[in-house]
């Protein structure tokens, strides 16, 4: 396995139940502030906690959009303005060329809340919508159609779509864009909406708690849901040696089951430590593991068992999903995004909620939100169909 | 960008039997329309195999119709492209979430994900590689393709690649919106070093405005290519069969082609 060459961040935007943009994202960590609620939503009919981006109701689609109108790419559109994210965007055009900077996005549901309320249109009035577009909502690469035209950018890319570990892989095939030459720079990144499939579907496995989510307590059932999105501009780390950078990732399978994790974390130890070895460290340099986290029984028992066979019990780690919920197919970027702002504000984020530690997990997250000064930081990302992927940033 | 290909499958109607598939790829015969009989995921325990769904089925029969003598199974990565996924998945959920009740069962909801077949092939191969699953709508063939290529590329080993799109269910509201009008899958083995059934290497170009599509040198072969967005891949699969050095034309993104140059 060949060591990677380093990329650069040079701009980055994160939209969550914490609010709008780093700032929100950073105050919300600092001040050990969750973004989860307890409320209803329309359709639900189940308790939990959620966590909901309010502001995508008074945001409108541009009208030469119209077509790919749905709540995910209003969400899309919603972080892509944030931050000033389009600027640095503009600015990497004039730079490379709009056909030089790839766009690799992850989403594991899309717009298929259009579809959910177009059935219950026809459960109705016995037939859909007339404006229901298929192509631009539910289809997976209506975000990356979107984001494309969006930004005016006619680059490579694809939507990956490999459940809650999406937009962690789209680090992996910008990277490989870029180095193959087929682009210069390339935008990555994720969204997720809410929507009724995965809210239903969760709560048919038992899988989502009526309580506040708390990753590795030893009282945890299972997971809130949280919307999501956030965008970062990968380039060449020789362009702005003062940025964090991506430095590796590694991907695998568990080979085990749909929706379980193998037991022993097999899938997640060969991710770790490729991620490692591509980034030419030791297990000894990762100084903080953003978990997955997710405060399912079976997901924090696997992850904690991984982490162990890779670090031992001294590894400084804590899940952020007690912030932002799980946001699925956004938890990818969400929480490679709270990991770049940990080595940029020198924090390391605790693991909201968790009031008695499982000590089973023989891993002990952090509690509090903590300063200290990082180099190497990992996450960890683990999604349906045994799907893994776990990424380095560092200084 | 130049990988081997070092095996090929597919799988559609009329392209069941491989020698009658051989023929129909070589010019030989015509295709016509012949059903796909139920597919059989053997690959799979019992208890997995009943889950599985027609799509699921078709990914990994055509995945099945590969050799078994790849030099590298563990060592193997792969990526699963399909425009649309599950579309007979998304009609049970969304009609179920429609009803007052709105319960959906726990296996409805895991073969939701776009990359449900990848998670069956992985449970049967047991091979823990990368696996990513991708859509690029209209342009999902190309797309994967140049995802498979360039994780040969960069990261060397085996590569997997299959692509399948199957129809919405007849009686689903979706089948009218759908542009998916027959099953297909196709799946090619990738490799930066040659296998015993080597078929050639394939070298990519572009991605140009000004490439004109290759259409199948069978003209019979027309309604399937133009059926589904993976049966832009037909061409290419023809042009692997016959063994003989030419370039295809394949559509990508927006209207940019790439140009295939295989050499045998």
């Amino acid at each position: 396995m060949k060591a990677m060459t380093p990329m650069a961040i040079t701009a980055k935007t994160i939209v969550n139940s914490c609010g709008l943009g780093e700032a929100s994202t950073i105050d919300a960590l600092r001040n050990n502030c969750s973004g989860l609620k307890q409320r209803a939503y329309e359709g639900l009919n189940f308790d939990t906690w959620l966590g909901i981006v309010d502001e995508i109701e008074s945001i409108e689609i541009e009208p030469k959009l119209e077509r790919y109108s749905c709540r995910n790419n209003l969400l899309a559109q919603l972080a892509l303005q944030t931050d000033n994210f389009h600027v640095s965007v503009e600015s990497a055009k004039l730079r490379y060329g709009a056909e030089r900077v790839g766009v690799f996005v992850g989403t594991s549901t899309s717009g298929i809340a259009e579809t959910e309320s177009a059935y219950s249109h026809m459960h109705h009035y016995d037939t859909f919508p007339d404006n229901f577009d298929l192509l631009h909502t539910h289809n997976m690469s209506s975000l990356q159609s979107y984001v494309q035209y969006f930004l005016g950018l006619y680059g490579p890319g694809h939507t990956i779509s490999t459940a809650c570990s999406s937009s962690a892989k789209v680090f992996a095939a910008a990277y490989r864009h870029i180095v193959s030459g087929q682009c210069d720079a390339a935008i990555v990144g994720g969204v997720d909406s809410l929507c009724m499939s995965t809210l239903y579907g969760f709560n048919s496995l038992q899988l989502v708690s009526k309580e506040i989510c708390r990753p590795f307590d030893a009282n945890r059932n299972g997971i809130n849901i949280g919307e999501a999105a956030g965008f970062i501009l990968l380039e060449p780390a020789t362009v702005d040696h003062s940025k964090v950078k991506f430095k590796g990732y590694g991907e695998s399978s568990d080979a085990y089951h749909m929706s379980t994790p193998h037991p022993e974390g097999d899938g997640a130890v060969i991710a770790m430590n490729d991620a490692m070895t591509r980034a030419s460290l030791a297990a000894t340099d990762i100084e903080y593991v953003n978990l997955h986290g997710t405060a399912t029984r079976s997901n924090d028992q696997a992850e904690a068992l991984s982490l162990f066979r890779v670090f031992g019990d001294k590894v400084v780690c804590s899940s952020t999903k007690g912030f932002t919920g799980h946001t699925l197919g956004a938890a990818g970027i969400t929480e490679s995004i709270i990991s770049i702002l940990a080595l940029e504000q020198n924090i390391l984020p605790g693991n909201l909620n968790m009031q008695a530690w499982d000590e089973t997990l023989r891993i002990k997250p952090l509690e509090v939100t903590t300063n200290r000064s990082v180099e190497n930081v990992m996450t960890n990302n683990f999604g349906f169909g045994g799907n893994n992927c776990s990424l380095i940033f560092g200084w | 960008m130049t990988v081997y290909i070092n095996d090929i499958s597919v799988i559609a109607p009329g392209l069941i039997d491989r020698t009658i598939t051989r023929s129909i790829l070589l010019g030989d015969k015509n295709w016509v329309y012949q059903e796909i009989p139920k597919l059989i995921p053997n690959m799979l325990p019992a208890n997995e195999r009943r889950r599985t769904t027609p799509m699921i089925r078709l990914a990994l029969a055509c995945i099945q119709g590969l050799s078994n003598d790849c030099n590298d199974l563990q060592n193997t990565s792969t990526v699963f492209a399909s425009s649309d996924g599950d579309f007979e998945i998304s009609d049970k959920i969304c009609t179920a979430l429609s009803n007052d009740e709105k319960m959906i069962s726990p296996t409805l909801f895991h073969n939701s994900v776009h990359n449900s077949a990848a998670g069956y092939w992985s449970i049967a191969s047991l091979i823990k590689g990368a696996s990513t699953s991708i859509s690029s709508g209209d342009a999902t063939f190309m797309s994967g393709l140049q995802e498979a290529v360039t994780q040969a590329e960069v990261d060397g080993g085996t590569v997997l690649f299959v692509a399948y799109d199957y129809p919405a269910p007849s009686s689903s509201p979706l089948d009218k919106y759908s542009l998916i009008k027959y099953p297909l899958a196709i799946a090619i083995r990738i490799g930066k070093t040659a296998e015993n059934k080597t078929l050639g290497t394939l070298k990519l170009e572009g991605p140009e405005n000004d490439f004109k599509e290759s259409v199948c040198r069978n003209l019979s072969l027309e309604p399937l290519r133009t059926a589904s967005p993976v049966g832009h891949g037909m061409p290419l699969i023809e042009a692997l069969v016959r063994r003989a050095r030419m370039q295809v034309i394949i559509p990508y993104l927006r209207d940019e082609k790439f140009r295939i140059s295989i050499s045998h």
